[in-house]
């Protein structure tokens, strides 16, 4: 199964590829295209339009489906994942029902890593007891795990980021609902899960 | 207007058929044929397939010959060949057709905007009042046209008015017996030489000089007409190209053929009447041109512009997909 990820950078396209082999429980194909490298130049503005285009993408390039995951972070009034629903409703209205699972992460990816410790620890090989903070202890989740990467074990950053996405585990992830997590793995496995091979 | 134009074994083409609109338009990454395909269309005109050269023979082989077929609206053919017989004697030339020297024109605007000052068409020149390959001769296509059809020139200015804010009035200079100038007279009164105005704006002059002139090349072969002009201008240019194709202001409507890189000014492609063909380099080597699949666009991009699906999945994005 290939899937089409949209998301914002290098880092959630290393991060989010493993987290949705983990909730599918089958390895994926992947396809990433970055919200900013979207450049729609005629009327239409936000994230809705982008939607439905990244859905032609999907669509031309024979994928699966589409995985969609924005940012709340500068985004304090959820518009993007108002505007994401609201596309995607006029989707299925309109007749058509590719694939599309979305996510709200709250304020970005990383805390869907961060959410879970022990994942940190192996992906970055870190002893057992390495203090790994709380989300509900910080705004900046990037950051924090950014702390805990020696760059001499992972010059690219996102190596680090990927291998940390590859150990998470759902259910160790004690905050899914307030970070977006557990919202974005049920968009999942509802829309992707069912799908062929 | 050509209708239809295959080549072979010219250049990068090893193989190439294509149907041509009155406006057609050729995009494609650099180095993907767009260029020697005005090249292959050029030498249909007398006077230009004489320059064929053994390099102009697909990767130099004079074995291989070339065969370029035009099909005219009117029915007829223009057939070109360049053969080595078996002497080893090459053979050029136009074996069939009816074009003149006249009917095909290739325009490459340069980026700092055309000349505005030139010699003025003489009396003998009257038939042909050709514009240069760089735009030039502005000057005296707008004389001409302000000694000899003053409806068309008051349409030239008014639409000038139209396009750029703050132009008032148009003069032309004789700095000498034989020099024509372009003046503006912009806001205020204040008169300067044209060619101390801004580039974009003596592009656009260029355009209309175009649209206006009284006896157009049959085929216009133009370069990148987005060189020097501000994207939200593009429409303007793309209208008066438009123009010129359907006649708007001459005797006979000209058909235009133009390369571009910019998605802005394929956004103002009208898929139920241009043609817009998508360059690209073949796994061979050779260079390909197929139409838009506008099908698949409707399919799968139902809404937005051709522009940015060009911009976003690139050239394999737009044309028909081979089957897997």
């Amino acid at each position: 199964m290939k899937v089409l990820i949209v998301a914002d950078g290098p880092r959630d396209e290393a991060t989010l590829p493993p987290l949705i082999d983990t909730i599918l429980g089958r390895p994926i194909e992947v396809a990433f295209q970055s919200w900013g490298r979207l450049h729609l130049m005629g009327s239409k503005r936000g994230y809705g339009p982008k939607l439905l285009f990244s859905v032609g993408q999907a669509r031309s390039r024979g994928v699966t489906g589409l995985v969609a995951v924005v940012d709340r972070d500068k985004d304090s009034a959820g518009l993007r994942g108002h505007d994401l629903r609201t596309a995607r409703d006029a989707e299925r209205q309109a007749g058509r029902s590719f694939p599309i699972a979305l996510g709200v992460a709250n304020p970005h990816v990383d805390v869907w890593l961060l959410d879970d410790p022990v994942a940190v620890r192996q992906g970055l090989d870190l002893p057992s007891d390495a203090e790994v903070i709380n989300i509900r202890r910080t705004k900046a989740p990037k950051d924090e795990l950014d702390k805990l990467i020696k760059p001499n074990e992972f010059p690219e950053i996102a190596d680090a980021l990927n291998a940390i996405a590859a150990q998470v585990d759902p259910k160790r992830c004690a905050h899914a609902n307030k970070t977006g997590f557990a919202s974005f793995a049920d968009d999942c496995r509802r829309e992707l899960a069912n799908l062929p091979e | 207007m050509l209708t239809q134009l295959s080549i072979t074994g010219f250049r990068c083409f090893r193989q190439l058929d294509v149907e041509l609109k009155p406006l057609t338009v050729l995009i494609g990454a650099n180095d993907t044929g767009k260029s020697v395909f005005l090249d292959a269309i050029e030498i249909l005109s007398p006077g230009e397939y004489d320059k064929l050269n053994p390099l102009d023979h697909f990767r130099g082989d004079l074995a291989q010959n070339i065969k370029t077929l035009g099909t005219l609206s009117d029915g007829q053919n223009l057939r070109l060949e360049s053969r080595t017989s078996e002497g080893g004697d090459r053979q050029v030339g136009l074996f069939t057709g009816t074009l003149l020297i006249s009917d095909i024109q290739r325009f490459q605007l340069p980026g700092i905007g055309v000349e505005t000052e030139c010699e003025g068409f003489g009396a003998k020149e009257t038939n042909g009042l050709k514009l240069e390959a760089n735009g030039s001769r502005v000057a005296a296509l707008i004389d001409h046209l302000l000694r000899n059809d003053l409806t068309c020139y008051l349409n030239l200015l008014n639409e000038l008015r139209r396009l750029v804010p703050g132009f008032e009035d148009l003069k032309i200079e004789t700095p000498s017996a034989n020099s024509r100038r372009i003046d503006f007279v912009i806001e205020g009164g204040f008169r300067i030489p044209a060619h101390k105005t801004s580039a974009g704006v003596r592009l656009l002059l260029f355009f209309l000089a175009l649209v206006h002139h009284p006896n157009p090349p049959k085929i216009i072969l133009l370069e990148e007409p987005e060189t020097g002009i501000h994207p939200k201008r593009l429409g303007d240019v793309m209208n008066l190209l438009r123009g010129i194709t359907q006649g708007k202001f001459s005797k006979a409507p000209a058909q235009v053929i133009l390369t571009t890189h910019s998605p802005y000014l394929l956004d103002y492609v009208k898929p139920e009447e241009d043609q817009v063909l998508v360059f690209q380099r073949a796994d061979d080597g050779s260079r390909t041109a197929k139409p838009v699949d506008w099908n698949r666009l409707k399919e799968d991009f139902d809404g937005f512009m051709l522009g940015e699906i060009w911009f976003n999945e690139e050239e394999a994005g737009l044309v028909k997909q081979e089957a897997s």
